[in-house]
């Protein structure tokens, strides 16, 4: 095990592919030379040259073609967007061709695909390179979706996702990759829709995703003074998604709330809590809540990009609502 | 207002009863405290009176149909046009969980106040009732025996039961009582040479000898049924198995005609059962006359009390060594008191004290019925 930033474990990852698997190639812009604008990339043009990390011109349709063409033709091509913000306007070829190839030929495309892209806001960057927009793709039959909160799920992630025949969209946290953690130096895998109990807790269920993780294990130790025990989950892969462990801890602690960074109409929390009413009924002692973004686009201004997004205290209110029975439900 | 019939917990296993009439059809007005419906268990027909006045306006269960036991059978409103999905009451707010819990340990939701949002029943509600039901119910025993009363009440229990069945034996049976003491010094001898078969206890050989003895005394085999003297057609004898609580007493009937090993396994079985609350309910009607059996505490003798349209009750005191003049000299011989209650409604003195010639003839092996066949 080592100490790795949750960049280095991603890049780590993604030199080890290029190393054993020589059909591994990267397209992206400014992935070369320059190492990616999160210099997730760095090295690695320096290591494996042109051929196989491939800078593209400012068209995410393109980059997102090239990948699906390289991939018919027997290439494992992982491609990154700048922002998932930009991951609309490779939206025609990620939900029409990219989710539906297999199926449409069936099953003779076959298209092992990772788009990488960032999420989520945090860092003053504006509504149109914060948004966390996981929901518009987990809405598409086709696509497998990851969202690794940690440098070692992301590497193991990361790993399976390159192996993985069919088309992963991988997001990673813009504001997680200075965290650190500890991570296998050898390659490993961790498999797609295994959740990870971040936290065994006995009162409250939380299951949080990507940055959330983070925001909920630090209220469940604010709670944790108060008496308060939080159970947390991350689902780490949001299709599959693995409901046997979320309901699993439900019937253990009765309530449960779902944070995400994403706007709360529509979000993926709205699918998570369905699924808990619908397969946990007879274990719920409370409404299943929901703590997420606000609806409204991400403000520029840090004060107002904070409230607009969740924080600790958010988590930590309804928590205290949920166990605390003495409280009312807004 | 809608008002819902529920059929009636009657008994103690009774879980499902019968309709035989419903009085008022359905749109026909009924007065409060009127004749509504007749419903039958195993054990008895119950007459139930209107609880308010109202239409009948529905009838869930019709005459010659079956109900589980607080299941709603009808409904009585206050016009034919009242809306059957007219709450009586505000909905109660239950969690799932909690709902859940409640049916798993048969609380009603109704006895317990909610501490969440809005009044809802949440599961730690359920559990804290759940919790102070418990002790309370371990400690009506205790508390009886302290004679203070404590303001708690008898939960529907076999103590319950038992209560009201020697109540209403106390204070509506004229009891009277024959005392003896029966050499049974050669009923143990012929016990032991049981050998190698199921050895037969004291109840069960006295069950048999009651059953056989009732055979030939027919004014015994007789009811006292509100007023009525009822003749019997069987020989039902039964006898009290201490369970959790209380008392219960299974019957075997035509015991007369088992062997004794059968009738030992039949014995055997029914403790079995009581001790487990599954007894068939034939087994818990009424039946000839009951047997109690406190020889296996230092108890010489005591008093019974007959259950309730029984003829009598015999009860049995421990087997003591004693010294019997035999005409030459003292000999040790094995006695056994007994006593035995008679309702004088039903026999007279002269018939008891016969019955008892009869037992002990029995007993001792001195009359011709061989009880180890």
């Amino acid at each position: 095990m080592a100490q790795m930033t949750f960049r280095d474990a991603i890049n780590r990852t993604l030199d080890d592919s290029l190393s054993s698997d020589p059909t591994v190639l990267l397209f992206g812009e400014d992935i070369g030379q320059l190492g990616g604008a999160f210099q997730v990339t760095k090295g690695l043009w320096q290591k494996y040259g042109s051929e196989r990390i491939k800078n593209t011109p400012i068209s995410e349709a393109a980059i997102v073609g090239t990948a699906i063409g390289s991939a018919c033709v027997g290439l494992k091509p992982i491609a990154e967007i700048m922002f998932c913000d930009f991951l609309y306007i490779g939206m025609d070829q990620i939900v029409n061709q990219m989710a539906k190839m297999k199926y449409m030929f069936g099953g003779k495309a076959v298209l092992p695909i990772v788009i990488r892209t960032t999420v989520g806001g945090g860092l003053s960057a504006a509504a149109q390179h914060s948004q966390s927009n996981e929901a518009m793709f987990m809405h598409v039959a086709g696509l497998k979706i990851i969202f690794p909160s940690t440098p070692g799920d992301a590497r193991g992630l990361l790993f399976s996702a390159i192996k993985d025949p069919n088309p992963v969209l991988f997001l990673e946290h813009r504001v997680l990759y200075d965290i650190k953690g500890e991570v296998p130096e050898e390659p490993y895998a961790i498999p797609l829709g295994v959740a990870d109990v971040k936290r065994q807790g006995t009162d409250l269920t939380v299951v949080a995703t990507g940055m959330m993780v983070h925001k909920a294990m630090e209220a469940a130790h604010k709670l944790e003074e108060e008496g308060i025990s939080i159970e947390l989950i991350d689902p780490r892969t949001l299709n599959p998604l693995d409901m046997e462990t979320i309901i699993g801890s439900v019937k253990k602690t009765n309530k449960a709330l779902v944070v995400h960074e994403a706007p709360k109409t529509c979000g993926v929390g709205a699918e998570i809590v369905s699924l808990i009413v619908e397969q946990g009924f007879d274990y719920l002692d409370s409404p299943v809540l929901r703590v997420c973004g606000k609806d409204t686009p991400i403000p520029f201004s840090p004060v107002l990009e904070s409230f607009v997004l969740p924080q600790v205290d958010d988590i930590v209110d309804a928590a205290r609502k949920l166990v605390r029975t003495t409280e009312k439900i807004s | 207002m809608i008002t819902e019939i529920r059929a009636p917990k009657t008994g103690l296993t009774a879980e499902t009863l019968q309709i035989v009439k419903w009085h008022k059809k359905e749109g026909e007005f009924v007065d409060k405290e009127v004749l509504l419906v007749t419903v039958e268990t195993e054990k008895t027909t119950l007459d139930i009176a209107s609880p308010r006045s109202g239409f009948l306006k529905k009838i869930n269960y019709q005459a010659g149909e079956s109900a589980v036991v607080s299941q709603v059978i009808g409904y009585l409103a206050d016009s034919m046009n009242e809306s059957l999905s007219q709450p009586e009451k505000e909905k109660l707010l239950v969690s799932p969980v909690a709902r859940k819990l409640a049916a798993e340990h048969q609380v009603e939701l109704t006895k317990i106040e909610g501490s969440g949002p809005n009044g809802r029943i949440q599961k730690s509600d359920v559990e804290r009732y759940i919790k102070q039901q418990a002790p309370r119910h371990e400690n009506s025993a205790e508390e009886k025996s302290c004679g203070g009363s404590t303001g708690k009440v008898l939960s529907d229990s076999i103590r319950r039961r038992t209560a009201e069945a020697t109540t209403k034996s106390k204070t509506t049976i004229p009891h009277y009582y024959l005392f003896s003491s029966f050499d049974v010094s050669h009923m143990l001898e012929q016990r032991q040479a049981q050998g190698s078969k199921l050895k037969p206890s004291i109840i069960t050989i006295l069950v048999k000898a009651c059953s056989v003895l009732l055979e030939k005394h027919p004014s015994f085999t007789k009811a006292w049924d509100r007023g009525a003297i009822t003749a019997r057609s069987d020989i039902s004898v039964g006898f009290v198995v201490k369970i959790d609580d209380g008392i219960i007493i299974p019957h075997i009937c035509n015991a007369h005609r088992m062997s004794i090993t059968e009738l030992e396994e039949t014995v055997r079985a029914l403790i079995e059962k009581a001790k487990e609350f599954k007894l068939p309910a034939e087994a818990l009607q009424a039946g000839t006359m009951s047997i109690s059996n406190l020889g296996m505490y230092p108890v010489d003798c005591f008093v019974p009390i007959i259950y309730p349209s029984e003829v009598g009750m015999m009860g049995i005191g421990q087997i003591k060594k004693n010294a019997v003049w035999n005409g030459d000299e003292f000999i040790p011989k094995d006695i056994m008191a007994i006593a035995l209650a008679l309702d004088h409604r039903l026999v007279d003195g002269s018939e008891g004290a016969e019955f008892i010639q009869g037992l002990k003839d029995i007993i001792e092996g001195a009359g011709p019925s061989d009880l180890f066949q």
